[in-house]
């Protein structure tokens, strides 16, 4: 049952101060499972019990915090002006206002809230801003108090391993993919799922599991323009390590477009003139090799099989001139 | 897209015009005009009053009133003008209050008109657009946008509302490229994201109709981070726009604008959230809207909207689904563009979303082929196997269980390929493709040596698809069965008849020399090589050509002309296109060679094909040949050192089959020596060299032992143990060494002579078990080895041994194709026969035996067993008479074998007593007894018995 106390507030706080480490109270509206609703400033919680003060009254209040169904916090910020910056790319602006304002609520993550998915797009931000140091502390929050089955703290432990892959951590992740939960082909966390395993298979040299996992991100996700151009970036360097030298340029070309204004659109152009190089290098490995291969059938006393001979050239002129199949 | 501007609020500026009119009447005014003039503004006063309690008629009464009196005052009384501007604009204000739309417009035009210089001449103009965009009336929207787009005037709001309607005009009248100035217009400047978002969905459709890729693609990311990208027009212009492309060949266009459609399902869930969230809305907007007109633009706006949803989801429920086609589609793009692992998993998600799906059948299909074409044939079985199990004799059967079972072929998978031919056609007799099912299953009965089903299978498609392409190939190899049974005459018959037929193509080549083949089993020797003659003359670039000199030269040789075979088998080596074909020819010129014991001539001959052949060459037989010439010679000490250096050369290869041979001979020539050392021989004499030299020999390779103990050359160290195990006189030495050669772990290091004295070793020690593993060992990795013929034998003999008749029947076929010629081929004939009969095959028991006692090399033992087993087959029958016939012939001819001598005594005597001769039994058995050395035999005892029943007295 929820209990009401009236103490004076001095001592209120008095008593919170070790619990409270947020510094200043925020405004929200507590919502009880029993649908009734208290407009308070949240100041902490301590020993299982939500402390608050009552905004109409002044007072202080208390209340156990399974009876708590959700925490609507008034936003401290304009929710419009993020959201544009974040879905325009513009993410220096997003993450500039979120880890200002965000701080004081990572204590009240564990309830059901509305702050948690400026949590995520902060961790996100932070991520592509290249902070992984920051992304990975603020996926430590989200993991630390939100509970393991919400898809958020799914993201959250991804977006570390994604940290710690950036920060040539890879093998730390395999514990953290190994405790995730089963993920469906079309949750929103599939493509940074897949990218994280890819790239922990990348790690032991399993190019095989890498490549099937960065298949699943460019024939399942192909509408996230966070993880396709990486994938697709991925999906060309593995082409070209096959010497399938036309995919990985029709990779790249296509990323001119499907990678439009991010960094892998870059990184996508400078690889098409490595692409060319090393197919003009494979070409002439191959001519070298069926040059030599001709120069030890002449030398050789056995007649060569018709048959087998022009099949052997026909082959050996395929791989030389198309090189990518 | 609908209007987002607001009337002007004409209630602002009204206390101050009202206080002015108010205080001009105070003042007198005109004295002619002051009473209508003031019940005038009375209305007028009144009427906006009426508006604002949304009595619109009333109001539209008032303002008229206004007007009719006012109007005429104005230019003498300007002050009147303001109240007659006001009345003039808000009555189509009112109008569209009311809904009168077309009334309000000319309301507009008419204020437009009156008031090119007024204050809402702007306004009016952008409500104006704002009805007739709300009637879908763009071409005079766009008209009356042009009217005022680039008035500097504007405000801020009207010029959004403008280029708004203006874009959106445009956009419906499918000018999808004088659309995108003001939709970018109001992209760029739109004061929320709303507003910005909703023109880049339409942008993005113009962009894709146009095929704008590269601005497109600046938008699409941002835009896909929000809500408007369930727009259906959006999504239905990147899906036509990607059938367009996809069509024209340009995939990766296709690719990337499939890419962006979603599935009609998200759709739907999406338009009925944004449909319940505009009603939310628009209920909201119109509780308010009493309280602030102007909240009824934006009212408006939301109709429009709901009924653009509403419309879209109408539509969307028109279309089929198209979820699946959409995943194909974006599939077909991957295929098309060789990333097939993408394709593939594609094509896959379709059966693994909803398998009874109409186009699963398809999808999985398509995933084999993805499969296949990505070389990943293991995976490509897989699919298939999977799209078989999921649906059999569906729509793919026949076309997937062909290709399944050419793979299969060519992976030399017959027992799959005959067990995918098999189920094809059982789950659907009318296969499609029956005929290439039936070769296949043939063709892979032949290559697992099962000639007569596999003749068998051929058969069926003589009889059932005589016009099949595969028709030929089966007659084809029909005939190479019966020659590889071999029954040799119809074998060349129906290569004759296949040649009458065909006279084209790889297999006449190849069937023209078969017929020679056949012929040489025949023995119609002078046949054969009129047949490899013409062959050598028609086809001088077959690659046969090289076995059709070798065969010229084998029954050259045979014949006696050893000088025209020699130069044959010279022939048969530059159009060899394998070492296998070499190997032969040199092989048999050798032999020939021997034949006339020209020993020099085959040492330079090997030498000259160790220089010709190099690395390909088969260094240990050639070394083999060299050392044996050498020793036939006299050249025993260069004959010693040639093997020496053979076996401690090459001795650590399994695969050096000469090595072998070389210890076999060795293994001789330690057994000759005598049991006493070299020291007590006279130096002088010959012997006393050779065994010097062969001493010398075997301390060298003593040595070379334990060398390769060391060296860890573990092939080469039980090759030399397995020489020393069966020289040594030393029984316990002897036992030692076999132990230590007899493991489970030495079977894969053996070369074959480790292998067989293994074999040996077990079946003597009665371990079937080790016997079975080595042989098997032995015949799955040295069936080209000399000796293979002792692991058939030796396996033979010990299936035997546990029953297993089965399986040894088949090892002894093989013995007896592989070796015809040979004494072990006799004794497998024998046993062949035995085991026909023991199965009361009587016909086939009675072939074996005639076989053997066709060959005349075999007379011997051999030919007293098989006719004393050939008797037993009449007996059988209860043919007596033939039988006695037999037994006779054998007592008579074959009394040095006095084993079978006697068992035929006593078998004839047997046949004589059935046919109730009694007397004639006591005389063979009377003769019996007295035959020397069939006397003595352990069959003796038995006539003397039965004699004494015939002889009581």
């Amino acid at each position: 049952m929820n209990r009401l106390l009236r103490l004076p507030l001095a001592l209120f706080l008095g008593l919170i101060s070790l619990a409270s480490l947020a510094g200043r109270a925020q405004e929200a509206t507590v919502i009880f499972k029993d649908k009734r609703s208290w407009e308070v400033e949240i100041v902490g919680v301590k020993d299982g019990v939500l402390k608050m003060v009552m905004k109409n009254s002044n007072t202080e209040a208390d209340t156990p915090v399974g009876d708590v169904a959700f925490l609507r916090f008034v936003i401290p910020f304009d929710e419009n002006e993020v959201m544009k910056n974040y879905t325009f790319g513009e993410y220096e602006k997003a993450e500039a206002v979120l880890a200002d304002k965000l701080r004081p609520y990572f204590f009240h993550l564990a309830f059901e809230n509305n702050i948690l998915p400026y949590v995520m797009i902060l961790a996100r931000s932070q991520y592509w801003l290249n902070k992984f140091a920051e992304a990975n502390a603020t996926a430590d929050r989200v993991l630390r108090t939100v509970p393991k089955e919400r898809p958020e703290a799914t993201e959250a432990a991804l977006i570390k391993c994604l940290c710690l892959h950036a920060t040539g951590r890879s093998a730390d992740t395999e514990r953290i993919m190994a405790g995730l939960p089963t993920i469906d082909r079309d949750a929103e966390v599939a493509p940074i799922y897949w990218y994280s395993l890819a790239r922990l298979h990348l790690t032991t040299n399993n190019v095989v599991q890498a490549t099937e996992n960065i298949a699943n991100i460019v024939a399942f996700a192909g509408k996230d323009f966070d993880w396709m151009p990486p994938a697709l970036y991925q999906s060309a360097e593995f082409h070209l390590a096959a010497h399938r030298f036309d995919v990985a340029t029709q990779i790249c070309q296509e990323m001119k477009l499907a990678a439009k204004d991010t960094p892998w659109q870059q990184k996508a152009l400078d690889l098409l003139p490595r692409i060319e190089q090393e197919k003009k290098a494979h070409e002439l490995r191959l001519r070298r090799e069926a040059e030599a291969l001709a120069a030890k059938a002449a030398r050789s006393p056995l007649r060569r099989n018709p048959a087998e001979a022009a099949s052997a050239t026909e082959s050996l002129l395929k791989d030389a001139t198309e090189g990518n199949r | 897209m609908l209007m987002r501007v607001h009337a002007r609020p004409i209630a602002s500026a009204l206390p101050l015009r009202i206080a002015l009119l108010v205080l001009w009447t105070l003042l007198g005014g005109a004295a002619r005009a002051q009473l209508p003039a003031a019940k005038a503004m009375q209305a007028y006063n009144m009427a906006q009053m009426d508006m604002k309690s949304k009595k619109y008629d009333a109001a539209i009464k008032g303002f008229e009133s206004a007007i009719n009196v006012l109007g005429p005052l104005v230019r003498e009384e300007p002050r009147y003008r303001p109240a007659v501007e006001f009345s003039t604009y808000n009555i189509p204000i009112c109008q569209l209050q009311k809904k009168d739309l077309d009334e309000a417009v000319n309301g507009f035009r008419k204020y437009i008109t009156n008031y090119p210089d007024g204050q809402f001449f702007r306004v009016a103009h952008v409500l104006w657009a704002d009805i007739r965009a709300s009637q879908g009336k763009w071409k005079e929207v766009i008209d009356v946008v042009f009217k005022v787009k680039d008035d500097r005037a504007l405000t801020a709001q009207e010029r959004l509302v403008i280029f708004q309607l203006w874009g959106e005009a445009h956009f419906n009248l499918e000018q999808y490229k004088e659309a995108l100035e003001p939709l970018q217009w109001v992209f760029r400047n739109g004061p929320t994201m709303n507003t910005r978002i909703e023109a880049a969905v339409l942008l993005a459709v113009c962009l894709t109709r146009l095929g704008e890729f590269d601005k497109l693609y600046e938008f699409v990311p941002k835009l896909y981070k929000t809500s408007a990208k369930f727009d259906l027009r959006l999504q239905m212009a990147l899906l036509e726009e990607g059938d367009t492309k996809y069509d024209d060949g340009e995939v990766t266009r296709a690719l990337l604008l499939y890419r962006l459609v979603y599935y009609k399902s998200q759709l739907v869930t999406e338009l009925n959230k944004k449909i319940t969230e505009a009603k939310r809305q628009h209920a909201i907007l119109t509780r308010r809207e009493a309280d602030d007109p102007q909240l009824g633009t934006q009212a408006r706006q939301l109709e429009r909207i709901l009924q653009t949803l509403d419309e879209q989801l109408k539509q969307l429920a028109e279309i089929p689904d198209y979820d699946a086609q959409l995943t194909i589609r974006l599939a077909n793009c991957y295929f098309d563009l060789d990333r097939h692992l993408e394709a593939l998993k594609l094509y896959r998600s379709i059966y693994d979303d909803n398998p009874s799906h109409p186009l699963a059948q398809q999808a999985l299909y398509r995933a084999f082929t993805a499969a296949f074409a990505m070389r990943d044939i293991e995976r490509a079985l897989a699919e298939a196997y999977h799209a078989l199990d999921a649906f059999p004799g569906g729509e793919f059967w026949e076309t997937l269980t062909v290709n399944v079972a050419i793979i299969h072929n060519e992976r030399k998978e017959y027992e799959k390929c005959i067990a995918i031919c098999e189920r094809a056609l059982k789950v659907k007799p009318d296969h499609g493709l029956a005929d290439n099912m039936v070769y296949l299953k043939g063709y892979s009965q032949f290559m697992l040596s099962r000639l007569e089903a596999a003749m068998t299978t051929f058969e069926l498609i003589f009889e059932k698809y005589p016009k099949s392409s595969f028709l030929q190939p089966a007659q084809y190899w029909h005939a190479l069965g019966f020659l590889y049974i071999p029954i040799y005459t119809p074998a060349r018959e129906e290569f004759q008849e296949f040649l009458s037929r065909y006279t084209i193509g790889a297999l006449v080549e190849d069937a023209s020399y078969r017929v020679g083949v056949a012929l040489y089993g025949e023995g119609k020797f002078g046949e054969v090589a009129d047949v490899m003659r013409r062959f050598i003359g028609k086809y001088p670039d077959s690659i046969l050509k090289s076995e059709a000199h070798a065969m010229l030269a084998d029954v050259l040789a045979s014949d006696g002309q050893l000088d025209e075979a020699v130069e044959n088998y010279r022939l048969a080596l530059p159009p060899a296109v394998n070492m296998v074909q070499v190997d032969y020819a040199m092989m048999q010129h050798a032999r020939t060679l021997e034949l006339e014991q020209k020993y020099e001539d085959i040492i330079a001959l090997w030498r000259q094909y160790l220089i010709t052949y190099s690395e390909m060459a088969n260094y240990t037989e050639a070394l083999y040949w060299i050392g044996n010439s050498q020793r036939n010679l006299g050249r025993l000490e260069e004959a010693l050192n040639t093997f020496y250096e053979g076996i401690v050369k090459y001795g650590d290869d399994a695969r050096g089959y000469g090595v072998d041979s070389m210890v076999m001979d060795l293994k001789a020539e330690f057994n000759e020596l005598p049991d006493i050392t070299a020291s007590d021989f006279q130096a002088s004499t010959e012997d006393a060299d050779r065994v010097l030299m062969v001493s010398n020999l075997r301390d060298r390779l003593r040595q070379e032992l334990a060398a390769a103990g060391q060296a860890r050359k573990q092939t080469l160290q039980l090759r030399l143990a397995t020489l020393f195990a069966e020289t040594s006189r030393d029984v316990a030495v002897r036992q030692s060494m076999a132990n230590t050669v007899m493991t489970d772990a030495n079977i894969p290091r053996s070369a074959p002579v480790t292998l067989a004295f293994m074999g040996r070793e077990a079946v003597q020690r009665n371990n079937l078990a080790f016997a079975n593993k080595v042989y098997d060992y032995f015949l799955e990795e040295h069936r080209n080895s000399d000796l293979v013929l002792e692991a058939l034998r030796g396996k033979a003999e010990t299936l035997l041994k546990q029953n297993q008749t089965e399986a040894a029947a088949g090892l002894l076929q093989e013995l007896v194709n592989r070796f015809a010629m040979s004494e072990q081929a006799a004794w497998a004939f024998l046993r062949l026969g035995e085991i026909e009969l023991q199965r009361n095959n009587l016909a086939a028991a009675q072939t074996a035996f005639e076989t053997l006692l066709s060959v005349k090399e075999w007379r011997g033992e051999s030919w007293a067993e098989a006719l004393y087993q050939l008797g037993l087959v009449h007996m059988a029958r209860k043919e007596w008479d033939e039988a006695f016939v037999i037994f006779e012939r054998n007592y008579v001819l074959y009394s040095g074998f006095p084993r079978w001598a006697a068992r035929s005594f006593l078998k004839a005597a047997e046949c004589q007593e059935r046919t109730q001769r009694p007397a004639e039994a006591v005389k063979v058995l009377e003769m019996m007894l007295q035959t020397e050395l069939v006397n003595e035999q352990a069959e003796a005892a038995e006539a003397r018995k039965r004699l004494a029943e015939l002889k009581p007295s």
